[in-house]
Formats: C-alpha cells, structure tokens, sequence
C-alpha cells in the first residue's frame, strides 16, 4: 500500500480537475490498480471536520506513513515572509510543508505554480508566492537547492497549466513503484519521459510550419507561430503527442497558440500570448536550436516552395482546394 | 451557553472557507463566513493588454474557467465593438453548457452526495441503498459519474482544444472550427452522457423529464421507478431526512442574463426577484467592503479597487460584500430557474421555498435542461459558416461581461485606458453568496441562512455541511490568503 496525501497551496484548483479528467486508468482505477491510499485529499476526501488535523499530528508523529506528497499551488511567503497570505488548520501553510518535505518518501509539485511559482508568482508578485524547489527559472525556490525527500531525489516538479492528466498519474505510478531516479529527471526537475518533447511535435498545423504558410488570424487552418504567438517551438512538453480530453484536443488544435504553460518562465516569459514579436520579420521566439540565420534562409525558401493548396488553405477556416493537383497528361 | 464553533479547512469545497458560528445550547445565534482569500487576480491585470488578460482570467479558477472567459470576452466584445457570427455564439454556448454540466453533477456526487451517507441516517430504510450509491470514492454512482463524465470531455476537447484553462474563447467568436466529422462524434458523444443520464440519474427519458411541470409529476415518477434512480432516492431521502427544512433563505434572487445568440436572444433573461420578477438594474450593483480586507468602503464595480489592507479592524474576510439596490441577494441553479419561470423549479419554490433541498433539486434539473440544450446546439453549428471574427482597434473605454455561471451570476468589469487595462473588477457567484457583513451591518446570504439552524449533534455539525454545500461554494476565485490577522 502506497500513502499518498494532496494537499492545495494557492492555487485554483486545475490539477484537482485534471486529475479528475485521467483516463485509462481513470482516477479511481489508478488508485485501485497501483495500491494507493489516497491518506486525504481537499476535494475529493469523504471526511469532514476535523481528519485533517488528526492525520497532520499523526505524520508528525511518525506514527503514520507518508509515501509521497502532492503539492499543488504555489507556496505562499507573505506578507513580509510571515506566510500567513495562506493559513492551513490554524498555521501557514509553508510551516507544514517544512514538516511534511522532511518525512514524506517523496515530494511532488503539481502544476508550474508549485513547481515554479507560475501565475502565483507573476506581475509584482503580491503574495511573495513561490514554487517548491524553483523560483521561476532560479534553483532554490521554497525548500532551497539542497533538499531532498527520504529517497534522496529533489521535489519532482509535474509542470504544466494544468498538467497532463497522464503526467501527474504516470508519475506517481512510478514513484510507486520506486522507479524514478534523478537521472530521469530534466534540468528543471520535471520527468524527462514527458518534457523532452516540443508541443510543437505532432501539430496538426506542421506542414503549414514547414511552408511558413501562416494564419492571418485565429479559426484559420494556417501555422500560429509566424504571427499569432505560438510558442510550441520552445514549450518542453508531448501536448500534441499524448493529446488531451479522451485524446481530442491540445492547444493548437483548439486554435489558440501554445503559451508554454510547462516553463518556468511562465506566465510572464510568454506574454503577449496572442500576437508574435519580431525584429524585422524575425520571430524573436525561434526554436531555441534553430540557428537565426538558417532560419531566415530557409523560411525564406520554404515561403517560395509553398505549394498553393497550403497557402489557400492557412488563412481559410474551412478547407478549400484540397484535392492534389492531377498529374498532367503529358507527365504520365 | 454560547458557544463558538469554527469549521476549518472547509473540505470537499473548492478553494477555502471557513465558518465560524456561535451556539446558543444546540441552536445557531451568530455566523461569520471567512472567504479565507486574495489572489490578487485585478491587480495582476492592471497595465495588460486586453487581450492578454484572457490567458490569466481562464486561470482564476480551474474548475470553472470557460465562465470567465466567456464573461471577459463578452466585456471585451463591447470594448472592441467587434461582431460575433452565429457558430460563435453557439460555440461558446456548447463550451459553458458543457462544463456547467460537469460542475452541477460534480457537485452533486462528489461534495454533496456523500454527506447523505452519514451514520446518522444510518435508521432510514433507504440508508443501505444510499450509502452504496452515494459514498464518496467507492460509491457505485459515484464511479459511474466519473466514467460518464468523460462523455461530456470529447466534446469539451473537441470544442475548446484544452480544459481546463483554455484559450478558445474570444471577444469575436471560438478559434476552434469544427468539421461535419468532428460535431457527429460530439453528437455520439452526448447521446452516451445521456444514456448515463436517463439510466442512472433520472430513470426515465430526458425528454419526459422535462415535461415535469410540478412537484407532484416528480413524485409520481419517482415512486412509478421504485426509486431506481439517483435522483428518485435523493428526492425520497431527501426529503424524509429533512432537507427541505434546512438552510431556508429569504428567496431573494439575482440572475443576469446566459447563453446569448446572434439574434440578441438569451436562453436565460436577467431578473431580480423579490415577491415578483423585476428587470434587472445593472447600475444598481454596488460593491461593499466594510469587512472585508480591502481599503475603503463601497463602489460600483467599475469605480471599484482591490487593494489589500490586511490591518483593517473589523475585517474579517478576502470576500467584498455585493448588494444589489442595497439587498443581500441568493444567486445560483436556483435563482435564475425561478427568474426564467421554469415550471418545475418554480413550483417547488412556491410549494417550499428557498432552502438546501430545492437548491440541490434546480442544480440537478439544470444539468439535465443543459444537456439538451447541448444537443440542440450541436446541430445547429454549421460547419461550412465561419467561427470567429477578427477584433480591430479599441473602440471603448469599458465594457462589461454578465453571465450565469454553474454557481450564479459572475460579472467581470473592465476599464481600459489608451489600449491597456486601467481597471478590472470581478464579482463572483461566491461573492453574492457568502459575502461578509455590509456597511449597516447585514450578514451574508449564508450568514443569514446559518442562523436559526438547531445542530443535532453540536461536535458533528452535519447540517452546516449540507447548507454550505447546497450553495456550491467556490473560493479558489478569490482564494487562499487566509485570514490575515493582525501584523505584530
């Protein structure tokens, strides 16, 4: 049996939901398939008043077993380093995190806002919110750069806003299995099996990619990199792999850019999320491995050999023309 | 002897809240209801590009996110004066509808309905049934609504791309199209969320559930069933378990208006309703935050301000205080059922009044209604017609977004100034029901509703679980900064 706590930081509540949204194994199938008790959880726990308590002082007093701990929010500092922005039965809710890192097996943060502080931490950063291991892009975060669970692995940061149902269920299976290694995490902290990816891989929208036929704007079949700020060139994660919703939908298929919602530097690294900046013609968000000049040549080339199907097609929002051209008599 | 009794964290809720409440022996004198809560969202707004504030708005809360983007870019469409066509306006009716379903039915089986199988009703030849299907996490309904729920996540994948927190939504229509292929899985889709509806919910055919047009119809279709069906037991239980006696209000509703079309028709008319149906009066919405942590006093929602003032003396909740003409106001499933005049709902209304079983009954009926209505909806989106238009330059200094989300009346109003946001306040359906005390003094719909409650067992206040929850609570929208008490 595998003990597994959740608790909500400052957060809204979309990991909650995506949890809610798995499939093969839904929720309650994970739970069942993989052994795990769910010790408590804020939505979803039948108990009312009082289990919580109960269950703190009794981890506390290690006369409970705490295999992994789920985090979901960002860490709430203020104000003036006090913590009080977010009480939990009666103490900041920082003060059990600091008991809790240090007897739990393992230690997940659920979402960007509890990996890296996220829309918790943008803008002036009211709430002095932070991410459990990260400060945006910075180590150290809430628990500081030295701090790891029982088993000797950092904070294993699910990122994501929300994650992926499949991320934060995937991940926990093989904490429980005690499958995870540090060498299966990424710079970041977040598994490497689920961010090494582009969201930009498997876009439905690629060909129009590789033409720079672009949409002019949004409902359009073209690419939305060129001007209408997608970022899945730079967005770690396997979005338009592993699909979302029972495997219908991502973002670009939605229609709407990918904003990079697995980063650190998210929300405030991405903004504006609806139009691209350019010097020049230039995206000044390239694919990070993409050398500027070779990019410049060959969306130059890519634009002239754009065949008339994509370029008719990238600013319709139904498809037109989308017969092949018939072979020509005379090249048969 | 008075007693104080404070119930903290508030589980199986959204967000946090907590409810303080003095006892006089068993029975509840005083109430105080602390949204517990400022994430600091308006602030964060401040000094955006309009459209921007759409990637953060759908991130307020993340179990009813497609409500604020629809209600910022219904704002925002009167700011840009752009024009939505008709797949839009169906679009984004499929989207909201969609997940007001999700959140009505997830209310019902995974906070409310667990409640029922407390020991205490343990006597009732019911109890047995009850607990097999309401438990929480291993209930036999409950799993079959997680299955069937993902009926509802094809089309929400397939109409808004990513949920929560997607960007679907704009000012001047969807950016989601949809091909003939895609709106025939959506329609297989939902005739399977509503064989779940029909088989395990209701008992009976959707269609002549809607027929119902009074209390007794419901009666006698759930004795006609045996009571084989969720809703039948609920309503047998319910009722003997004294539900209908419990968290009475004062019937004083508030409902803007929902679910617009190209022609200016709404499926749900805004209303105001004390004793009659009045016209809703926008200009008569004020914001109150004499308890609450901000500074100053009281303002209409565009004059309005967030800053936190967390030494203010009397405050004592993250939660401002919205009145409408100066009255405390219930607003949800509910409100606007009695204010559309929906047959069903407003006789059990009439016949009982405004308390913790006829809440939970028009919650469940809305679910139903919605699911319908979807249908209608998909076949009329036409796939060869375009979704979305363009928005051009700024063509108003503000603009406001009413609508009907799953728990109420939700507004976002937003003032711009030479292209950035100057100004964006939002009222959320939580705010108008469990709002803190007023400038002269008046509690909250909640508050009010406490007291006057007699709590069977002091130590297991069951009763205050049942007449929270049957108001939906929602704090993550102004959530989780927790009663800041004085600095030292």
């Amino acid at each position: 049996m595998v003990y597994l706590l959740w608790l909500q930081a400052g957060c809204c509540g979309a990991e909650t939901t995506s949890l809610l949204n798995c499939e093969q194994p839904d929720f309650l199938a994970f739970l069942e398939e993989f052994d795990i008790n769910l010790i408590w959880h804020p939505f979803l726990s039948p108990h009312n008043q009082g289990k919580i308590l109960d269950i703190l002082k009794d981890l506390s007093r290690q006369k409970r077993k705490l295999d992994i701990l789920v985090v979901e929010g960002a860490i709430y500092d203020g104000p003036e380093g006090t913590g009080k922005y977010d009480l939990f039965c009666g103490m900041p809710f920082k003060e059990w995190i600091v008991n809790l890192a240090k007897l739990t097996r393992y230690l997940v943060a659920v979402g960007t806002c509890a990996c890296f502080g996220g829309i918790g931490a943008s803008g002036k950063n009211l709430m002095e919110a932070t991410g459990l291991q990260f400060f945006r892009e910075k180590k150290g975060g809430f628990l500081g750069e030295d701090y790891r669970s029982k088993e000797n692995l950092p904070v294993i940061n699910i990122a994501g806003c929300p994650a992926h149902p499949d991320w934060i269920t995937e991940s926990l299976v093989s904490l429980a299995k005690d499958e995870m290694r540090s060498c299966d995490l990424d710079d970041f902290q977040r598994p490497r099996i689920f961010y090494e990816k582009l969201a930009h891989h498997a876009c439905p929208r690629n060909e129009y990619y590789e033409f720079k036929a672009s949409a002019q704007c949004y409902s359009q079949q073209g690419c939305l990199f060129e001007n209408l700020g997608c970022k899945g060139t730079q967005c770690e994660s396997d979005c338009n792999e592993r699909l979302w919703l029972t495997r219908t939908g991502s973002c670009t298929r939605g229609g709407f850019p990918c904003i990079s919602c697995t980063s650190p530097r998210f929300p405030d690294g991405f903004l504006p999320f609806f139009e691209t900046l350019k010097i020049g013609n230039i995206p000044t968000t390239l694919p990070l491995d993409v050398p500027k000049a070779w990019y410049v040549g060959i969306s130059g080339l890519a634009k002239l050999a754009c065949p008339k199907r994509l370029l008719v097609n990238a600013t319709s929002f139904k498809p037109v023309k989308l017969v092949f051209p018939k072979v020509a008599k005379n090249d048969k | 002897m008075i007693n104080e009794l404070i119930i903290r964290p508030f589980p199986r809720i959204g967000g946090d809240l907590e409810i303080k409440v003095s006892l006089d022996d068993s029975k509840v004198v005083d109430s105080y209801c602390s949204g517990t809560a400022f994430r600091g969202f308006e602030n964060l707004l401040k000094g955006k590009s309009v459209m921007d504030c759409l990637g953060f708005v759908c991130r307020i809360c993340g179990v009813c996110g497609v409500s604020h983007s629809i209600a910022a870019s219904k704002a925002m469409k009167k700011i840009f004066g752009v024009k939505v066509p008709q797949n839009g306006y169906l679009c984004k009716n499929i989207s909201l509808a969609t997940e007001i379903v999700l959140n009505q039915l997830g209310h019902f089986y995974l906070l409310f309905a667990p409640d029922l199988t407390d020991k205490r009703y343990s006597c009732h030849p019911l109890y047995p049934e009850v607990a097999k299907r309401f438990s929480a996490l291993s209930g036999t309904s409950y799993k079959h609504f997680i299955h069937a729920r993902r009926k509802l996540l094809v089309i929400m994948g397939l109409f808004a791309g990513k949920w929560p927190n997607t960007l679907a939504v704009h000012p001047g229509g969807v950016t989601k199209t949809l091909n003939k292929s895609e709106l025939i899985r959506c329609l297989g889709s939902l005739v399977e969320f509503r064989n779940f509806l029909e088989q395990n919910l209701l008992g009976c055919d959707i269609d002549d559930w809607l027929e119902k047009k009074n209390l007794k119809d419901i009666e006698s279709l759930c004795s006609q069933n045996n009571y084989h069906s969720d809703l039948g037991i609920f309503a047998k239980f319910g009722k003997e378990i004294g539900l209908p006696l419990l968290g009475k209000s004062t019937g004083k509703f508030l409902c803007y208006s929902g679910y617009e079309n190209a022609q200016g028709k709404s499926l749900y008319k805004s209303g105001f309703y004390n004793s009659a149906i009045y016209p809703l009066e926008v200009e008569k919405i004020t914001e109150e935050q004499s308890f609450s942590f901000f500074e100053g006093e009281k303002a209409h929602p565009f004059e309005g301000f967030t800053e936190p003032f967390v030494e203010k003396k009397k405050a004592y909740s993250w939660v401002k205080s919205p009145r409408y003409s100066g009255e405390v106001v219930e607003v949800g499933p509910l409100s606007r059922m009695v204010i559309n005049e929906d047959s069903l709902i407003s006789d059990l209304f009439e016949k009982m009044g405004s308390n913790v079983y006829s809440r939970v009954l028009a919650r469940l009926h809305e679910a139903i209604f919605l699911t319908s209505k979807i249908g209608e909806w998909l076949k009329r989106v036409n796939p060869n017609k375009p979704f979305y238009n363009k928005v051009g330059n700024i063509k108003r200094s503000k603009g406001e977004g009413l609508i009907e989300a799953a728990r109420g009346a939700l507004g976002h109003w937003i003032k711009v100034e030479k292209g950035y946001v100057k100004n964006y306040q939002i009222i959320t359906p939580s705010s108008w029901n469990f709002s803190p005390r007023d400038s002269l003094g008046v509690p909250g719909i909640l508050e009010q509703t406490l007291i006057g409650t007699t709590l069977k067992e002091p130590t297991e206040p069951l009763e205050i679980f049942h007449i929270v929850r049957s108001y939906d609570p929602c704090f993550f929208c102004s959530v989780h900064v927790s009663k800041v008490r004085k600095r030292k």
